[in-house]
Order: structure tokens, then C-alpha cells, then sequence
């Protein structure tokens, strides 16, 4: 029988409510600018008078049955109209993770649809404008599609494609599961103020020096060469990346469910740190690793589905367990192929993983954070946000997690909307070179540059040194000589 | 940004619309006009000789994605009126599905204002009883073009004239009875709006480069000739050409919107204007001037034969200014063609219009490329040559 | 694994003639020194050592058979106790009628000595069970001077020269060890230590003949060996400190695996146990990473004589006396020879290649081996890459990363010495055009897999604070 991995362990509630005011963070609830989401199978409402059927789940609940099938009615409507329209070559391919997708924008809301999985289904949220308002949070259709395209990729992760569901008969299977993951997951989507974070979807590195990262490798090579099982592996610090080795098209997902599922649940005990461990552990699976029972039930690891290509053929969903290991505020998390026949992840294996880990991994550990310790950084008079796409390497001083990076306030919401704007008119994504300034009304400066494919926004508060555009190329070039230098090169 | 060459039919048919008697109303203002319908007679009205036969609702979505845009106008319950490929009748569901749209956002109590997917933006206006949609690669101005259509249309009909005839005739009503012929008027305001200057700021109108000094005798001459003629009611003079203005005289107190201005320019550039040295009489209502009723326009190109593409529009109130105004461009066109340099000049500026040049603003620098520049007063804009 | 006589010497052997002449050998091992006496020195006293080729050959009055000699160090005196209370300094270098003379001393209690040993050229210790005095012995004058005397309360006593360590046993069962440093004309004490022997109802004290003191990996070692009624025997090693205020610490305990007596040697900071009835020989290495404080044998092999013994000679008989560091007296032949280890062997012994390449790490002058072998390991994917990083780091250390672990802030004064350790490192030139080079010119190998080991080294390197010189990494292999 195939054992379920618990599921609760994906989703535990998370405490990490925000008392104070939405305006001195820089995120926002998702679910509190929402007004419906919804995902649908359109060939199960096919028939007349049973169109209701299509509604694979639909957010809020208590929305009457006729009111959910108008809405994916309308859905499905816009987007065989638009279908008119298109030219073959411009829908996209469908191997790739860039769905179709359409904006519908009314006075009152934002729609997007994404289209999934080779257009057999159709997601799509809605959000209010007035909401939005209250919440001083710019509509960004961009950073919308991509938080819906994320919200899907994470469900993917976990249960596999909508499509590897049984649709022949009922979906309730399917519409169970669909529940169940994102009755959970969409009131805890946070969406960042700059909704440009949330649409360049990267993820951030932890820049350190060249010996200590060769630490890093050294460790990762030596772990895999003993360990031949470990597919894919992954090194974190505290809440930030050091190294990874699997698709680049899982990273983001598995990233972000990592710094913010599993390691903000997990972490708790640590921080009340009764005793004091030095020790490595698991965080998920058996906590018992010196007998040899089967690990079932509760203590069984969790299955992820990712991407995996061999021979460098094009790529696959495959199922992964996952072991995460944690030691002084670093974090491995292995991957393992699985097969249902034989559980290949063993009491044994653990035990020497942690064996092996417990004095290699503590070394690194140690020497990483006397190397993070003993830097001091100074906070910016400005915000910045970086992004490489080769690397999917991103830091701003505007993501949740950097509240202190930066000594200015966060900016006012038009001006970032005036960054969602510009980047979305001016800066095309197919140029690898692009340069503009823009002052807003407020005087507040924004400056995007893009160098051969890394962007780079910079956000001035106003200030009387910077009123000319002679200026604020000045504070331009003087900002990324001392700020950006290794990473971005003019 | 692309110069787009309007596409669409040709439509060889002149630009006469029939005109009603209505009751007249106080004296500068606009005349009611009631426009009657026909009973249709499609011959040779619409199609060129390839589009006769029936063309599958397939080859003409093809041919209609060809373009670089797609314009759409359909009365609320769905009936289509206007495409830009023309034969709008066979994309009769294609307008069914836009009105569904516009109505179910409208049954939600909300307003339906764009669609758009990777490459294409789609924009909605309802300005009942019509919907009006666009379909572009660019999404820049569209809801501005779409006012623009708006506007084309009620200088055609006449706001008043509009929401009448389907109060009067029942939703159903057909209202290319009423548009008949006006296709490519309405094809060209859409069409030609996009490719101009004049789009990269709201509302403005586009001038064509002159001498001041001649500009000055132009509009001198043309304000001492209407003037002296004394007829109340005509109100504007202006002198057109290339879409552009050259000289622009108003009656006291009367401004002319630049919307209203370009929606003249608009029809008086219209092809089968110019074929012969006749002048027309024709109404046209301006609509930010009066929604609800109309002018009528005297249009006249004096010098056709000669190859000098000047326009001369005047527009007036009164019905029976007709001859009146005629005298007044005999007066106008005298005096311009007695002043032999300023004449020649004119039609040296009028005939190849020269673009304005980079160097006239002064050599600031190596990377200066071209500019743009719009006056706030008059609402003038003129775009450069480029380096 | 185990050579025996690549350096040897003859000697007459022990013998009673008919003609009643007795011939007697004394082996000192402070000196290293092997004594044959004739006739207690009448027919002639000979001492040869093979360490160097003096042989001094003289002859003495017979005063009676000797108990102990003794050569000071530069050879030219030879004290010898022909009684229980004194001792009688031979001046081999100065003759009357073709003997010796001779001085004797006595201790000032006139105890019977337990010990009697040179400590300088000219200076001569003496051991009672109450007393240890420090003579010096003027040869011109022919006297002899209290120098330095202090009390003790010895029940035995031994001497280890290269430290000048005095080891007394006094206590309950001679199990309370007390070390005194003998230097610079003084005593000094360092902390005493009790230790376990293995105490029974058989055996009630820990005997002189149980106890060795050997320098292992530059550190100073008591070794006690430890019976067991039940179990086999163990060597117990308690390591020495450097001061005089801590005690000493028991440090490894050796699994012997039998019962009975053994030879002990230490050769190249190895510890070898023989044990004679089964004919093999014990290899210890403290060094070998071990989860506790006991070491199993790393290496159990048989000796081999050396070929030009022919024919080879009996092994593990009888007549074989072991002294340390590494020699075997077979008193049947008459031959002294040298035990030395034979290195190449290491590899067929040592069968994990990991634990073999840091065995030859240890080892003095063997870089060409370890060079060789660890070369060939890495051609043939043997170890793995922890274990190669782990020998990277073996030789990689500066001299300032041993200087830093030698110095303390608060270093207690250091009143023992011996003879210093140093392991095996090779430069960084070197490792390149030994190693490094050769790997990479390897196309048979596997880029990736050359590449990993030096991103191993250059860890290594930066681990230990040591800066990378230009590394000829090439970016391909990146």
C-alpha cells in the first residue's frame, strides 16, 4: 500500500500573524486583496447544463454554485476569444513553465488566468482594486500571474501535475487534494509591496568569500560521492542560498517553500534552545534513527515531484524524497529518486548521513558564521533591487526579509508602481542592455539599468543632492562602485 | 512606434449621408438634424470586386489578424456594426461574444475595460447604446482611440441623434443604415490617429511648418474675408493640409477643441473629396463643441488642379450659408493668390511640407536624435525630422 | 615488515669454559653499549655499540663479576658495581700496567644502590631507597663530589638518558611513580602519578622490569604493562607532561592479546610488541584515529632477517634479548642487531589505503614513498574524497600553524625535553609537479574527478591558513 506522506507537515499553521500595521512591512496578505480564485477543468463542463462540473476548487466558499460557474464561464470565455487573435507562433510553447495567460482589467478588479498544463486547465484570481488601495498595494499584473503560476508549481511540487489525477471518473479526489493544499496555502501568500520581487521570482544568495564557498562545494562533493543515492542537493544559510544542484526551474518553488514553510516552523525550538545543540537533525521524518524499523506514517519523508532531465534530454517530473538535515543554521536538503517498490531511503542511510554531516557540516557551519558574523554592513540611503536570471540571484532591500538593509523608509506605493511601469513599458525582456530614469511626481528618483541581462532598480528618496538627472547619474555610477562592484559591471 | 497604413475597403462611394429637415432652434446654436432612414441598397455601395462572394467567417478572422489592429463597434445587444476589415456580418458571433462580455461585467456591477494576453491587448469602451473594442500589439492610448472612434461616430450622427434612433426603432435596430458609407471615415480616424504626433499627447493637433510671417497673412486674410462677410453662424476657418493646420481663424469666444479639430481634418482628407475643384456642403457634428447637434462644414480644395493639397474648411451653423461662404473663399482664394511670395511660399510649404529640423532648436549635443514639442496653450504639438 | 640486522655487530657470547674462564656480556642501554667482560674484566673488557664503530677494549682487575655497567657518554669512563653499595668508576683511558684504574663511590648513607647511571660525562647518579645523589667525578684527581643529593623513597628505579628522566617507584605496590629530572647539576621534581599494573593476589607490585620509558611522536611515554587475570595483558601509556605541576595522564591503553612476557621496541614512533611463542610482532601506531583510548594492532607481522644474514638466523628464540629503541641481543650467537621497518611493506599490511597513506606520513624520510603510493592511490580512485582531503591536510600545515599549537599564552615552564616531532609535509611546489601535474596529464582519468581533488587541495590549503601560490589550475578542468 502506498504509504501518504503526511501532508500536515506542508502546511502547519503558521503563527507568524503581522500585529503590527501593513504599512511598516513590506509584504501584504494575499487573501486580503482577494476577491476570488478559482481553478477549473473545463472539459468536465462541457456538457449543457452540467457546466458547473468544470469548478475544480474554487476560494472564497460560501460563493453560490451559479455565481463560481459564471465566473469560470467567463474565464473560459475570454479565453477562447482571445484565442481569435492569436497567432500560432505567439502561444508559447507548452514545455516550458511560461503559461498562457489573459489580464482582464475592469474599473473595480484585476483578473488573471493562467492556462496549465497544455491548456487543459484554467487558474485564475481576481483582486480588487479598492482592496488594493487600502492595502497601498500597486496592481502589477506581471507579479499577479507570477504569484498564481507559484501557487501552482508549489501544489505541482507536492502532488505531481493536475493532470497525473484520475479524471476519467469523478475528480474528487483531485478537488480533495486541490482543497486541501490550497484552502492552506492561499491565506498564508504574502505578496511584496514592490510587486516586482514577486514577478522576477528569484531567489537570494549568500555572497561569500572564495574559500569559505569552496568549503561549501568541497563538503557537498564529498557528501554526494558517499552517498551516491543523493540525487540533488541543496545548501542553505539561515535563510539564504549558498548552493544548489537541480533544475532551475524547481529552485524558486522548493526555495521559498523552504525559507518559508518548513525552516520558519522548525526553527522555533531551536531559537527557545533549552539544550543547546550543536548537533545536527533531521526536520522532518524519524526522530528514533538507531533502530532499523521501516519509516511509515508519520515518520516517513515527505515526496516532492521534481524536474529532473537525463542525458540531458528534455525534463521530467519525478518523485523525490527529501531529507533535510539542519546544523547551526545551515541546511542540506537531499533529494533521493523514489520508487513506490522499494522505500530506498533507510534508517540506516539516515544515520549515516548524519554521521557524516554531524562533523563535516558543524565545521562549515561554524566557519560560515564567524565570516557572516564579523561582516558589518551598513544600511543604504536608498533601495535597490538586483537580479541576475542566469543565476535566478536576487537581493533587495525590499524583500520581507530585509527589513534593515536599508535606513529609508519603504517607498511610497506610487512610486512602486512607478517602478512596475516603467520596468513593464520601458525595459524589455528580450534586451539584454537597457537604461532608464524616471523622477516621480514626489521627486523620488528610479533608476533601472539592465547590463547584459542583470537588472539592477535603484530607488532614491528625494533629497536636495539629487535634483538634476546630472546628479542622480552621479549617485548612479558612485552607488554601484561601492554597493555592486563584483555583481554588476557597467 | 509602426505608421500603420490604414487597411479596410475602399469605399469609392462619396461622403453623402442624407440629410433631414428638422425644427431650427435658436441661432448659433447647432441644428437637431433627424436623419431618416433608407431602405438599404448594398450594390456597389461596399465591396470591392474580390470581397463579392461570401467570404468564410475563417478566411476573414485570417485576413483580419493581418491588420495591425482590429476595431470593433456593435450596439449593446451585439449587433455588429463596424469592423475594420469590413464584412462585419460574418463575424456576427465574434461582436455576439464582445457584447456578452461588456454585459456580464456589467451584471457583476462593474465595468469591463481590457483583456490582453502576451501580444495582444484588447480595450473596451461602452458608451451606451454602442460598445466599441480594440484589438492591438500595443497596448499605449487605446482607450484614447477609442474615444476617438466615439467621436467619430457622434460627428457623424450626433449624440442626441444616436440614443434616439434605438430608443425609437428597438434594440435591434441596425445602425449601419444610418452609417452608410462612412466606413472608411471611420476607418481613417482610428488609422490615422495612431501614426500621428498627435498621439503622444492627449488631445492636440498637429501643425504644419510655415514662414510666420506667411502664416500671419494667411490667417489675417482669412480672418478680414469671413469676417467681412458678416454671416452669423459661420464660425471657424481653417486651412489644412497633410492632416495638418496651417492657419486656424475662430469667431470670438468659440474655441475649437483640438478632438473636434482632428475629427474636420478627418473628413475633409477623405479622398473623394479631393477629386475635383467642386466644393462640399456637408453637416458634421463636434462633438466636444455640441453633442447634440450639428455644423455645416464648407470644404474646398481651390487649388486641386494645380497640385497645391490645401484645404480650406468653413464651418457654420446656418443650413443656408452656403453661398455666402462660397463668396468667402473666392475672397480668400483671390487675396492669397495676389500676394505672389506669400503664394508661392504657400505652396512650397504646402505641397512638400519641409519636417522641422534638429538644428532649429540649437546644437546641444552629439545624441540629440529628434524632439517633440507641445505647446500647453494651443495644444500644438510638431515632431522633428529625425538626425 | 620488521628488518632485523641491517646494522649488527659480533660479540663473544655468554660462556663458561672448562679452563674456568667466564665470559659475561652487560648491555647498557643509556649508552647503547654492549659490554663483554672476561673474567670479570682480567682477560679484557670490551664495549661495542652500533651506533658507531668505537670499540674500546681494555683490561681491569678482577674485583669480582659485576652486576651493572655503565658508559658515560663520551666512553671514556665505565661505572661498574661489583657490590651492592658501591660503585667503582673505571677509567678506560688511563692505564698502569695495562689496567684500569679505578675509583669507587659509594652513597652517602651507604645503602645499597638501585641505580646507578651517567648523566653528563662527568657526572654520576646514585640511588638508594632513600637517597638520589648526583656525583661528579674529577678523572684528574681521581675524586669524586657531591654535587646535588636529595631524599626520595624508591622501591625500584629506572633511567631514561634522552631526557635525563629519574623514575622512581615507591607506595603501596610501587605503583606511585615519581619523576626527577637530573639536569644541569639539579633535581628537579615533577608531579608524581599513581598507575593500574594489573594488582592481584599473584602479583602485588609493579615491577622495574614491567615498566619502559620511550618518546613517541615528540612526546615523553610511561609505559606500563598491565596483567590480567582474565583477560590478556595491556600496555598502558601514560604521557608525560612537559612541566613540573601536572601529573602524568594515562593516555592509550595497547591490546595485546596474549598473556606472558613480550620484547617491547619503539621504532619511528611505532610501538612494537613481541611476543616470542607465536613468533610475531605487534605494530602500534597511537596516531591511528580511534573511538577510544584502547589501540588494536595496526600492523601483526613476523620479523625478517635482513639477506645478508645467511644462512638467516633462528627468530623469537630464547636467547633474544629486546632493548629499546630497536635492538636484539641473541646471547646464543653473540650478535647485537638493529630492528628497523621496511616501509614498502606497509602497503601489503596495511590494507585500508587511506589509513596506509597516513601511516607513511608519520614516517621519517619516506616522502618518496608516500609520494609514489599516494599518486598511485589517486590513478586508481582509492580513496575516497574526504579521506584525500584529510591527507591533503596532513601535509599542508605551516610552520606557523605547528608553532601556534606549541605555544601557549601561559605556558608552565617546561622542565622536560625530547626529541621533537615533525611530520611529513611537502610544499606546495612540490605537490604540483608530483601530484598535481601528473594527475592532470593522466587523460585516462576522469576531468571532473582530477578537478575535485585539487578543489580538495586548495580547501586544504586555505583551511589551514596557508595562501595558494599560482596554482596551475586549468579552466577546462573547472
Amino acid at each position: 500500500m502506498e504509504s501518504i506522506t503526511n501532508p500536515l507537515y506542508f502546511f502547519t499553521g503558521s503563527s507568524s500573524t503581522q500585529n503590527h500595521s501593513s504599512t511598516s512591512s513590506n509584504v501584504i496578505r494575499f487573501i486580503d486583496i482577494l476577491d476570488f480564485f478559482f481553478i477549473a477543468h473545463p472539459a468536465s463542463g462541457r456538457k449543457e447544463g452540467e457546466e458547473h462540473k468544470r469548478i475544480m476548487y474554487f476560494h472564497p466558499k460560501g460563493e453560490s454554485v451559479d455565481r463560481q460557474t459564471e465566473v469560470t464561464g467567463f474565464a473560459e470565455a475570454v479565453v477562447n476569444f482571445t484565442d481569435n487573435f492569436l497567432t500560432s507562433r505567439e502561444i508559447n510553447s507548452h514545455d516550458s513553465d511560461n503559461f498562457d495567460y489573459r489580464t482582464v482589467s475592469t474599473q473595480k478588479t484585476e483578473h488573471v488566468y493562467i492556462q496549465i498544463e497544455d491548456n487543459n486547465f484554467l487558474m485564475g484570481v481576481a483582486l480588487s482594486k479598492q482592496l488594493a488601495n487600502v492595502s497601498e498595494y500597486p496592481l502589477f499584473q506581471p507579479a499577479i500571474r507570477s504569484i498564481l503560476c507559484d501557487a501552482y508549481k508549489m501544489f505541482r511540487m507536492f502532488f505531481g501535475t493536475y493532470s497525473s489525477f484520475n479524471h476519467q471518473e469523478n475528480d474528487s479526489k483531485f478537488k480533495d487534494r486541490l482543497d486541501f493544499f490550497f484552502s492552506r496555502s492561499v491565506p498564508l501568500l504574502k505578496c511584496h509591496k514592490m510587486p516586482l520581487l514577486d514577478h522576477l521570482g528569484g531567489v537570494e544568495f549568500l555572497r561569500m568569500s572564495g574559500p569559505l564557498y569552496l568549503n561549501v562545494v568541497s563538503l557537498i562533493n564529498e557528501l554526494q560521492e558517499e552517498f551516491q543515492q543523493i540525487d540533488k542537493i541543496m545548501f542553505l544559510y539561515q535563510d539564504k542560498l549558498l548552493y544548489y544542484q537541480l533544475s532551475r526551474r524547481d529552485l524558486p518553488t522548493i526555495f521559498r517553500y523552504l525559507t518559508q514553510n518548513l525552516l520558519p516552523n522548525s526553527i522555533g525550538p531551536e531559537l527557545e534552545g533549552a539544550n543547546n545543540r550543536a548537533k545536527g537533525r533531521y526536520l522532518r521524518g524519524p526522530i528514533e534513527l538507531s533502530t532499523d524499523e521501516p519509516l511509515l506514517g508519520d515518520e516517513s519523508l515527505p515526496v516532492v515531484h521534481l524536474f529532473d532531465n537525463q542525458n540531458g534530454e528534455d525534463e521530467y517530473l519525478q518523485r523525490y524524497q527529501m531529507l533535510v538535515y539542519r546544523c547551526l543554521n545551515s541546511t542540506v536538503c537531499m533529494f533521493v529518486k523514489y520508487n513506490t517498490e522499494n522505500t530506498n531511503v533507510s534508517r540506516r542511510l539516515l544515520r549515516n548521513i548524519d554521521q557524516f554531516l554531524e562533523s563535516e557540516l558543524s565545521q562549515v557551519a561554524n566557519r560560515i558564521g564567524e565570516e557572516i558574523g564579523s561582516e558589518v554592513s551598513e544600511p543604504t540611503d536608498f533601495h535597490y533591487i538586483y537580479f541576475n536570471p542566469s543565476s535566478l540571484s536576487m537581493t533587495s532591500s525590499l524583500s520581507s526579509r530585509s527589513s534593515s538593509s536599508s535606513k529609508v523608509a519603504i517607498p511610497p506605493v506610487e512610486v512602486n508602481r512607478l517602478v512596475c511601469d516603467t520596468i513593464g513599458k520601458f525595459i524589455s525582456d528580450s534586451e539584454e542592455f537597457g537604461e532608464c530614469f524616471v523622477k516621480s511626481e514626489t521627486d523620488w528618483w528610479i533608476v533601472v539599468k539592465k547590463v547584459n541581462s542583470r537588472l539592477l532598480v535603484l530607488i532614491i528618496p528625494p533629497s536636495s543632492s539629487t535634483s538634476s538627472l546630472a546628479d542622480i547619474q552621479s549617485k548612479t555610477s558612485h552607488i554601484v562602485r561601492h554597493h555592486f562592484d563584483a555583481i554588476f559591471f557597467t | 512606434m509602426e505608421i500603420e497604413v490604414p487597411g479596410g475597403s475602399l469605399n469609392p462611394g462619396s461622403g453623402e449621408s442624407g440629410v433631414g429637415e428638422s425644427g431650427s432652434e435658436k441661432s448659433f446654436s447647432v441644428l437637431q438634424v433627424d436623419l431618416a432612414d433608407e431602405e438599404s441598397e448594398r450594390e456597389n455601395e461596399k465591396y470591392l470586386d474580390e470581397e463579392k462572394e461570401e467570404e468564410t467567417a475563417e478566411h476573414l478572422l485570417e485576413r483580419l489578424m493581418q491588420l495591425p489592429y482590429q476595431v470593433f463597434i456593435l450596439s449593446e445587444s451585439g449587433r455588429p456594426i463596424f469592423v475594420n476589415s469590413g464584412n462585419e456580418e460574418q463575424l456576427c458571433s465574434l461582436f455576439a461574444v464582445i457584447g456578452i462580455f461588456v454585459e456580464r461585467i456589467r451584471l457583476w456591477g462593474d465595468n469591463l475595460i481590457t483583456i490582453s494576453s502576451n501580444n495582444k491587448h484588447i480595450q473596451f469602451l461602452h458608451k451606451s447604446p454602442l460598445i466599441f473594442c480594440i484589438v492591438s500589439k500595443y497596448p499605449e492610448k487605446l482607450d484614447e482611440q477609442l474615444d476617438v472612434l466615439f467621436e467619430q461616430i457622434l460627428s457623424i450622427l450626433s449624440k442626441s441623434q444616436l440614443e434616439n434612433v434605438y430608443k425609437k426603432k428597438g434594440d435591434n435596430y441596425d445602425l449601419r443604415k444610418l452609417l452608410r458609407g462612412t466606413d472608411r471615415l471611420i476607418e481613417s480616424s482610428v488609422s490615422s490617429w495612431r501614426g500621428s504626433p498627435i498621439s503622444f499627447v492627449d488631445s492636440s493637433i498637429s501643425v504644419i511648418p510655415m514662414n510666420p510671417s506667411d502664416r500671419e497673412f494667411l490667417a489675417n486674410t482669412m480672418a478680414g474675408s469671413l469676417g467681412a462677410a458678416k454671416l452669423e453662424g459661420a464660425l471657424f476657418g481653417i486651412m489644412i493640409a497633410h492632416r495638418q493646420i496651417a492657419s486656424y481663424v475662430r469667431f470670438k469666444k468659440y474655441i475649437m477643441h483640438p478632438r473636434d479639430m482632428n475629427i474636420v481634418i478627418n473628413l475633409v482628407s477623405d479622398k473623394s473629396l479631393q477629386l475635383s475643384d467642386a466644393s462640399t456642403w456637408t453637416p458634421i457634428c463636434l462633438p466636444k463643441f455640441n453633442d447634440t447637434g450639428f455644423f455645416y462644414a464648407y470644404i474646398s480644395y481651390p487649388w486641386q488642379s494645380q497640385n497645391i493639397p490645401a484645404c480650406l474648411v468653413l464651418l457654420s451653423v446656418k443650413r443656408d450659408h452656403f453661398d455666402g461662404l462660397n463668396e468667402v473663399k473666392k475672397s480668400i482664394v483671390e487675396k492669397l493668390e495676389g500676394n505672389s511670395k506669400f503664394f508661392q511660399n504657400f505652396s512650397a510649404a504646402v505641397i512638400c511640407p519641409n519636417l522641422f529640423n534638429i538644428s532649429q532648436i540649437g546644437n546641444f549635443n552629439e545624441s540629440l536624435w529628434s524632439f517633440i514639442y507641445l505647446n500647453h496653450s494651443s495644444k500644438q504639438v510638431c515632431i522633428s525630422a529625425s538626425k | 615488515m620488521l628488518e632485523l640486522g641491517l646494522k649488527f655487530i659480533n660479540f663473544e657470547p655468554d660462556r663458561s669454559f672448562n679452563d674456568g674462564n667466564i665470559t659475561r656480556n652487560y648491555f647498557d642501554a643509556s649508552s647503547q653499549r654492549i659490554c663483554t667482560m672476561r673474567n670479570n674484566g682480567a682477560l679484557g673488557l670490551t664495549s661495542k655499540s652500533l651506533e658507531n664503530d668505537k670499540i674500546t677494549s681494555v683490561r681491569t682487575r678482577d674485583r669480582g663479576e659485576p652486576s651493572t655497567v655503565k658508559f658515560s657518554v663520551d666512553g671514556r669512563l665505565c661505572a661498574t658495581q661489583r657490590t651492592a653499595t658501591s660503585a667503582d668508576v673505571i677509567f678506560l683511558e688511563k692505564t698502569e700496567n695495562n689496567l684500569c684504574l679505578e675509583m669507587t663511590v659509594t652513597a652517602k648513607s651507604k645503602e645499597p644502590l638501585l641505580a646507578v647511571e651517567w648523566v653528563a660525562n662527568n657526572q654520576l647518579l646514585l640511588v638508594t631507597n632513600h637517597s638520589a645523589e648526583l656525583l661528579y667525578i674529577n678523572e684528574d684527581k681521581k675524586t669524586s663530589k657531591v654535587l646535588k643529593s636529595t631524599n626520595v623513597n624508591a622501591a625500584w628505579a629506572i633511567f631514561y638518558a634522552p631526557s635525563q628522566l629519574l623514575l622512581i617507584a615507591n607506595g603501596a605496590s610501587c605503583s606511585n611513580l615519581q619523576p626527577i629530572i637530573v639536569a644541569h647539576s639539579n633535581f628537579t621534581r615533577m608531579k608524581n602519578f599513581e598507575v593500574d599494573f594489573g594488582g592481584s593476589l599473584s602479583r602485588e607490585n609493579f615491577l622495574e622490569k614491567d615498566a619502559t620509558i620511550a618518546t613517541i611522536y615528540g612526546k615523553v611515554y610511561v609505559m606500563v604493562l598491565r596483567y590480567s587475570v582474565r583477560n590478556s595483558s595491556m600496555l598502558d601509556l601514560y604521557e608525560m607532561p612537559f612541566d613540573a605541576t601536572n601529573p602524568a595522564i594515562f593516555k592509550y591503553s595497547l591490546i595485546l592479546g596474549f598473556n606472558g612476557q613480550c620484547g617491547i621496541h619503539v621504532i619511528d614512533n611505532l610501538i612494537i610488541v613481541h611476543h616470542q611463542p607465536t613468533c610475531k610482532s605487534l605494530i602500534f601506531d597511537i596516531q591511528v584515529s580511534s573511538n577510544s583510548k584502547s589501540h588494536s594492532p595496526l600492523v601483526t607481522t613476523t620479523i625478517e632477517p635482513h639477506i645478508q644474514h645467511q644462512p638467516p638466523p633462528y627468530l623469537y628464540t630464547p636467547f633474544w634479548f629486546t632493548f629499546l629503541p630497536n635492538v636484539v641481543i641473541d646471547s646464543n650467537s653473540g650478535i647485537m642487531y638493529s630492528l628497523d621497518l621496511k616501509n614498502s611493506k606497509c602497503m601489503i599490511e596495511i590494507s585500508e589505503k587511506n589509513t596506509m597513506l597516513e601511516y607513511l606520513i608519520r614516517r621519517k624520510n619516506e616522502k618518496k614513498l608516500f609520494i609514489t603510493s599516494f599518486l598511485n592511490c589517486l590513478r586508481a580512485r582509492a580513496l575516497s574524497l574526504r579521506q584525500i582531503r584529510r591527507i591533503f591536510s596532513m601535509i599542508s600545515k605551516t610552520k606557523e600553524s605547528f608553532a601556534k599549537n606549541e605555544k601557549d599564552s601561559k605556558a608552565p615552564i617546561i622542565v622536560l625535553n625530547c626529541e621533537k616531532y615533525e611530520e611529513l609535509q611537502i610544499s606546495q611546489q612540490e605537490m604540483q609537479s608530483s601530484i598535481l601535474i601528473p594527475l592532470r596529464e593522466d587523460t585516462s582519468l576522469n576531468e571532473g574527478y582530477v578537478a575535485n581533488i585539487m578543489l580538495q587541495y586548495l580547501r586544504c590549503l586555505y583551511d589551514n591558513n596557508v595562501q595558494p601560490e599560482s596554482l596551475k589550475l586549468s579552466t577546462s578542468a573547472m
